[in-house]
């Protein structure tokens, strides 16, 4: 206890504030054990990581691995390349996702509970898993092929795998979760209220849903679409796997920098390059969720 | 449509049925509603109140019943093809647009023109003295001020039935008494047909043409406000309006037998197994000394059992003979505390025939 406990002196300003600053130190603690392992295993490594990048082979400083990304064609068509991927995925996903969240959010809370599960199910499944589940069906002889061919839609098994359409079709399923799950929740608090005043002024559903269900929506949507983006961006094991060799993006060119010719500086100038988008990617985001609140 | 919808519809309700489960909401409701008029639908939370303006709005589906707005069966009509502006208790104003662009809306879904819809939105605005407001969003207004725009949203399309569920509720009290005079003269100068939510019974009784008093989902009593003040047809309905006591008597005739005292009544009760007198605190007058009732007035003896002196009035518990309780409120005025009768004292109460009411008991009061 301070000495002025029990005491009849009403405390200075100064105490006051003193005490004041006492609490934010406490609750500054709370934080520390977190801020520390934040410090010490990201943004260290990071900023080593990015000092490699601008040093030479010579340990000199240099812009040299920026200029190569620059100049050679085919790290601009790997990040091309990473960036129609994601952009396809983030799409598809979108396409999928909107209505699976939308018939959730209309389902009674119980049922709806239930029927997260199968959202959730193979979210907690391990990628690796996942991926080589869906190797199992796409591959010549896999599932999907040998099923179409029995039903006679087709003569000759689809190329479905070691190509762009199995890296996207894996990708979009692994990424689903993360569009639905932020959407659903935004929905769930969208005040059915809004939907019953909508109709009784005399909007058809189609229009409730366009001009009051859907804005109301956008907030959970567009976060759901970043998330699946960025993610998408630096995704590695499943474009690995189901590409083949075949699709090239972003971080297998990071992984074969390093373990194929363990040269640090370009991988970590691809690296720096990568988050740059993504910050980017995310501030864009965040700057049109803005603007668009701000006109509503 | 749009033509018809500047005339007021009359709206009659016949045998509507609504269970939920073994719940019944409503228990064959029939009401029919003027053209024009204020009709408040009045009664506890679990009355049917809400049910059957929500069957009236088309959000709920009754399982019988026929419901006609004019001459024309509505009761298959989804919502928003029934041109009713409804205005809710929580104002679901939409938060992702502007004041003008909520107001303006049901003009934009029925395909009015951008500029005559903004006109017109404008106007419904000034309507409610909230020019001026149309470029604000919906959370930089007060609670009071929402509920302003969701008046001019539901009529800023002239429909001809204007439905209100509680729309008073979340606001303060003196707040509330300015909005019920408000909506009275919005509903004066445009005059659709009104259909009003409430479980407020002063409320009920400041805004109405009509009240229809809901218990169980069956409609009680449906009758103008002084009606179902003063002659309220069911123990029900004077206990839920104004303050009263409920005292049991025997009926003969035109008498009523409260222990060995007589009461004269205006007319015989409705039949009934039981009937039960209706003091209302207001009507009661205390007599001085061993004066003599005047002419067509009722004479009540009690005893003092308590009394609570609550600042402006004093609050006496009144003991009858045979150990039936009531209250008497007295305003204080300079002089007269020290002529109150105090605890355990022998009091009379005169009270005037006609307003010596006697309902047929039976329903328990909740």
């Amino acid at each position: 206890m301070t000495a002025l406990a029990g005491m009849a002196v009403a405390p200075s300003p100064i105490d006051l504030r003193r005490a004041g600053r006492r609490e934010r130190r406490r609750r500054l603690l709370l934080v520390a054990p977190a801020l520390l392992l934040v410090t010490l295993l990201l943004i260290g490594p990071f900023a080593w990581l990015a000092t490699l990048s601008f040093l030479d082979e010579k340990g000199a400083l240099s812009l040299v691995n920026y200029i190569t990304i620059a100049e050679q064609t085919s790290t601009l068509k790997i990040l091309w390349t990473t960036f129609r991927v994601s952009l396809l995925v983030t799409l598809f996903c979108a396409l999928l996702g909107y209505p699976v969240a939308y018939l959730l959010g209309l389902l009674p809370r119980r049922a709806a509970a239930f029927c997260l599960l199968a959202v959730l199910l193979p979210f907690w499944t391990s990628i690796l898993v996942r991926t080589y589940a869906w190797m199992v069906l796409l591959a010549r002889k896999g599932l999907v092929n040998t099923g179409l061919q029995d039903i006679g839609l087709i003569d000759q098994p689809l190329r479905l795998m070691h190509n762009e359409t199995g890296t996207i079709i894996g990708m979009t399923h692994i990424m689903l979760p993360f569009l639905i799950l932020p959407l659903y929740a935004t929905i769930r608090a969208i005040d059915r209220g809004y939907l019953r005043a909508g109709a009784s002024l005399g909007a058809r559903p189609t229009t409730v849903f366009w001009k009051v269900f859907f804005p109301l929506s956008l907030p959970g949507f567009f976060g759901g679409l970043c998330f699946v983006f960025v993610l998408c961006l630096g995704f590695f094991v499943t474009p690995a796997l189901l590409g083949g060799g075949k699709v090239q993006m972003i971080a297998m060119i990071i992984e074969r920098s390093i373990v194929m010719h363990a040269s640090w500086g370009p991988a970590a100038a691809i690296g720096v390059v990568l988050l740059l988008t993504t910050v980017a990617v995310l501030w864009l985001g965040w700057w049109l969720q803005r603007g668009r609140r701000r006109t509503a | 449509m749009d033509d018809a919808s500047r005339h007021p519809l009359p709206i009659t309700v016949e045998g509507m049925e609504k269970r939920y489960g073994p719940v019944v909401a409503l228990g064959g409701v029939s009401l029919r509603i003027a053209a024009g008029e204020f009709v408040t639908l009045l009664g506890p939370s679990g009355s049917g109140k809400t049910t059957l303006l929500m069957v009236l709005a088309g959000f709920v589906r009754p399982d019988a019943g026929s419901l006609m707005f004019g001459e024309r069966q509505v009761l298959m009509l989804p919502p928003h093809e029934r041109g009713v502006g409804m205005v809710f208790q929580n104002y679901a104003l939409f938060p992702h647009m502007s004041v003008l662009d909520n107001v303006a809306f049901p003009l934009k879904v029925r395909g009015v023109a951008r500029a005559e819809a903004r006109r017109r939105a404008e106007a419904a605005l000034d309507l409610v003295d909230l020019g001026g407001y149309g470029g604000r969003q919906v959370h930089q207004l007060s609670g009071g001020q929402q509920q302003r725009v969701a008046l001019a949203r539901a009529v800023v399309f002239e429909p001809p039935i204007l439905l209100m569920d509680e729309p008073l509720s979340a606001l303060d009290k003196n707040l509330r008494e300015r909005m019920q005079i408000e909506i009275r003269r919005l509903h004066e100068r445009l005059g659709m047909t009104t259909v009003y939510v409430t479980h407020d019974q002063r409320e009920a009784l400041t805004m109405s043409d009509r009240i229809a008093v809901l218990n169980r989902g069956r409609v009680e009593q449906y009758d103008t406000p002084t009606e179902i003040y003063d002659r309220p047809a069911s123990a029900f309905v004077a206990d839920f309006i104004g303050e009263s006591a409920l005292i049991p008597v025997q009926v003969e005739g035109t008498t009523a037998l409260l222990g060995r005292q007589r009461l004269a009544l205006p007319r015989a009760p409705a039949a009934g197994d039981s009937h039960l007198l209706v003091l209302r605190p207001e009507k009661l007058e205390l007599l001085a000394g061993d004066a003599a009732p005047p002419a067509g007035a009722n004479r009540l003896d009690g005893r003092v059992r308590d009394r609570i002196f609550q600042g402006e009035s004093v609050l006496f518990f009144i003991a009858l003979p045979d150990g039936q309780d009531f209250t008497f409120r007295l305003q204080v005025r300079a002089g007269l505390m020290a002529r109150l009768p105090g605890k355990g004292d022998a009091v009379a109460f005169t009270l005037h025939r006609d307003d010596t009411l006697v309902v047929p008991g039976g329903v328990q009061a909740p």
